[in-house]
C-alpha cells in the first residue's frame, strides 16, 4: 500500500468519526493557539520594539558621545568621521521644552532638538507627511513627530526674547509618544538670537561596528577628553528583549502544557478507540496490510486531526493575537497579524503533539491479533 | 498444496489443537465439522496463516512456512487466501464496492475499482455497489464478502460458518454460488459448517473433537 492509499484510508477513518475528530482536534487547538499567539506576540512586539528602538536611538551599534555645550560640534564631527571612516555622524543639540503654536491653535509644549539632516541616516524616521527639511529657507524649519503632528505650516516658537516664527515642514514617526520638534541645526542662530540656547549637546555616531573604548581613546589622544561628558551605546533592544523573554517563557510554558494536554487527549482517545476498531484493523491485516501499514494509517489519522487543530488555531489566532497585544502588552505594533513563522510553528507543534499522542495507539494497533476474526 | 504435519496449538496451557495431520490439494473442497470449541476456527486460523501453530510443521507447496519472516508471511496470506467470516466483517463506513476494494488496496493492486465491480457482478450485486452494509440484507452482505474474497484471485478460500448468520434457503444459495465460482477458478475451498446438506456437496469432510482429528 502506498502513501496515497494510506492517506485515503486514514481520511476515511477520520471522516467516519467527524464529531470525535473535531473534539479531539479542539483539545489540541487550545495548545496550538496559545503557542501561535505567544510566538506571534513575541515576534510582533520584538519587531515593533526593535523598530522603535532604532527610531529613538539608532541601530544597535550607535554610540552617543555626550559633549559639553562648549565643545565644538564641527571639531568632533570631523574627528569622528576620520576615526571611523564611513560612519554616519550627526550633532544633536537638546533644548528645554518650548511652546509651539499656530495662529489659531493652543500652544503645545514640545521637546526641541536642533539636528543635522544626516540624523535621518542614523534614526530612520518614517516621514508621515511633508518632508524631512527642505532646501528653501524663508524661515527656520521644524519637523515635528506624530505626537505634535497637529501643528503644521507657519507656527510660533516661544523664546525668552520674543517668539520665533518657524515653518513646520513635516511630520515624522520618531518612535516617541511625547511631542517632539526637530529644528535644522543651520537655523540654530535664529534661536540663539531669541535667547534660546541648548542645554545638552551630543554626537551620534553609527557604523557597522564600533567599540566605545576605541572612541574614548581617540578622544584622549586628541587631548580633548574634557569635552566628553558621557560615552555610551544607546541601543535598548537587548534590554527590551530581556524583559520580553521572561514574559515569553511564562506563556510558552502554558502553551507547552496545553499541547501536552492535547497530546494526552489524542493518546486517550486513540487507546479507547482501538477496542472498537479491533475488528477493522484485524481485517485489514488479514487482507494483506502489514503492521507498518496499520501503524502508518493510525499516525496519518492523527496528523489529519493535527491539521484540523492547526487550521482552527490559525483561524482563531487572527482574532486572538490582536486581543492579546491590546490587553497583555503595552507595546504598540503596526500590524497585529500573526507572522508566517508563528503559523509554521503552530502547524509543526500540532503535528508533533499529535504524533506523540498517536505513537502508543499506533504500535498497539499494529499488533492487533488477527486470529480473533475467526471467533 | 498445503500440508499440516503434527500441528498443535495451545494457549496458556490449554490445548486447542493437537496432532493434526492434514493435506489440502489444489481445487479441493473440504468441509470441517465439529462442535463448538472443538478447534475448527483455530484450524482455519492456522491454515489461513492468521495464527501460528505451537508445534508441528506447516508446508506450503513443500516449503516450511515457519522459516518465513512476518512480512513475507503477511504477503503470502494476502496472496493465497480469501476469507469469509460468519459475521461478514464488512467495514460499515464503506459501500459494497469499496469493501471489495479493501482487499486489493492492501496488496497494492492497480485498477481496483474495475476489478471490484467485476467481482460484485459475479456474485450478482452489480446494482448494489454503492450501498453500505447497513443497507444490504444478510445474504447480500455475505455475497459482498465472497466478492472480496474472490477479487484477489486466491488459491484457497477459507470460510468460517459462512451460512451461520443466514436463513437456510439463503445459506444454500450462498453455498451454491461459492461452489460455482470456486470451481470456475479451480480455487480450493475450506468451509467450517454444521449443516449436513452443505457437507454433502464437498469432496471431503473432516471432523474435529477436542482439538483432534476424528474423521479424515
Amino acid at each position: 500500500m502506498n502513501l496515497v492509499d494510506a492517506m485515503r484510508v486514514a481520511w476515511q477513518g477520520t471522516a467516519r468519526r467527524r464529531l470525535r475528530t473535531v473534539l479531539t482536534a479542539a483539545s489540541l487547538t487550545i495548545g496550538v493557539l496559545t503557542l501561535v499567539v505567544v510566538q506571534s506576540a513575541q515576534s510582533l512586539v520584538h519587531e515593533a520594539t526593535l523598530h522603535r528602538a532604532i527610531l529613538r536611538n539608532g541601530p544597535a551599534t550607535t554610540v552617543r558621545i555626550g559633549l559639553t555645550t562648549q565643545a565644538s560640534p564641527q571639531y568632533w564631527r570631523d574627528r569622528a568621521a576620520r576615526a571611523v571612516p564611513g560612519a554616519d555622524v550627526a550633532v544633536y543639540d537638546s533644548y528645554s521644552s518650548v511652546n509651539l503654536s499656530t495662529r489659531d491653535g493652543d500652544p503645545l509644549s514640545v521637546d526641541l532638538a536642533a539636528v543635522e539632516p544626516s540624523l535621518l541616516r542614523i534614526r530612520p524616521f518614517d516621514v508621515v507627511t511633508g518632508s524631512w527639511f527642505t532646501e528653501a529657507r524663508l524661515a527656520p524649519q521644524l519637523v515635528v513627530n506624530r505626537a505634535a503632528g497637529r501643528v503644521m505650516g507657519v507656527a510660533r516658537l516661544a523664546a525668552p526674547e520674543g517668539a520665533v516664527t518657524v515653518v513646520v515642514v513635516g511630520v515624522v514617526d520618531d518612535g516617541d509618544p511625547t511631542p517632539h520638534a526637530y529644528l535644522a541645526a543651520s537655523d540654530e542662530p535664529a534661536l540663539a538670537a531669541a535667547g534660546l540656547r541648548p542645554v545638552g549637546r551630543s554626537l551620534l555616531l553609527s557604523a557597522g561596528s564600533i567599540a566605545p573604548d576605541r572612541l574614548r581613546s581617540i578622544a584622549e589622544i586628541a587631548g580633548r577628553a574634557g569635552d566628553i561628558e558621557e560615552l555610551s551605546r544607546v541601543d535598548t533592544v537587548n534590554e527590551f528583549d530581556d524583559q520580553l523573554a521572561t514574559q515569553r517563557r511564562i506563556f510558552l510554558a502554558i502553551a507547552i502544557l496545553c499541547l501536552v494536554v492535547g497530546s494526552l487527549g489524542i493518546l486517550n482517545i486513540g487507546l479507547s478507540a482501538l477496542r472498537e476498531r479491533t475488528e477493522e484493523l484485524a481485517l485489514r491485516r488479514a487482507l494483506g496490510a502489514s503492521r507498518f501499514a496499520i501503524a502508518t494509517i493510525m499516525i496519518l489519522e492523527s496528523q489529519i486531526v493535527a491539521l484540523v487543530a492547526a487550521a482552527l488555531a490559525i483561524v482563531a489566532a487572527f482574532g486572538a493575537v490582536p486581543w492579546f497585544l491590546a490587553h497583555l502588552t503595552s507595546v504598540p505594533v503596526d500590524s497585529a497579524e500573526p507572522p508566517l513563522s508563528a503559523l509554521g510553528l503552530g502547524l509543526s507543534a500540532s503535528a508533533l503533539a499529535a504524533l506523540a499522542g498517536a505513537l502508543a495507539p499506533s504500535l498497539r494497533a499494529a499488533r492487533v491479533p488477527i486470529a480473533n476474526l475467526l471467533r | 498444496m498445503i500440508e499440516l504435519r503434527g500441528v498443535a496449538k495451545a494457549i496458556g496451557g490449554l490445548s486447542l489443537l493437537d496432532g493434526i495431520d492434514l493435506t489440502l490439494r489444489g481445487g479441493e473442497k473440504l468441509a470441517v465439522l465439529g462442535r463448538s470449541g472443538s478447534g475448527k476456527s483455530t484450524l482455519l486460523s492456522i491454515l489461513g496463516l492468521l495464527a501460528e501453530q505451537s508445534a508441528g510443521r506447516y508446508l506450503f507447496e513443500g516449503r516450511d512456512i515457519a522459516r518465513l519472516r512476518a512480512g513475507r508471511r503477511d504477503a503470502l496470506r494476502a496472496r493465497t487466501f480469501g476469507f469469509i467470516f460468519q459475521r461478514f466483517c464488512l467495514l460499515p463506513h464503506l459501500n459494497a464496492v469499496e469493501n471489495v476494494e479493501v482487499a486489493l488496496l492492501h496488496q497494492g493492486v492497480k485498477r481496483r475499482r474495475d476489478k471490484a465491480l467485476h467481482a460484485l457482478a459475479e456474485v450478482g450485486l452489480e446494482d448494489r455497489t454503492v450501498h453500505r452494509p447497513a443497507q444490504l440484507s444478510g445474504g447480500e452482505q455475505q455475497r459482498v464478502a465472497l466478492a472480496r474474497a474472490l477479487v484477489v484471485e486466491p488459491a484457497v478460500i477459507l470460510a468460517d460458518e459462512p451460512t451461520g448468520s443466514l436463513d437456510e434457503e439463503t445459506g444454500h444459495t450462498m453455498m451454491a454460488l461459492m461452489h460455482r465460482l470456486t470451481a470456475q477458478r479451480g480455487t480450493s475451498l475450506v468451509v467450517v459448517t454444521h449443516d449436513p446438506v452443505i457437507v454433502a456437496s464437498f469432496d471431503r469432510t473432516i471432523a474435529l473433537e477436542k482439538g483432534r482429528l476424528v474423521k479424515a
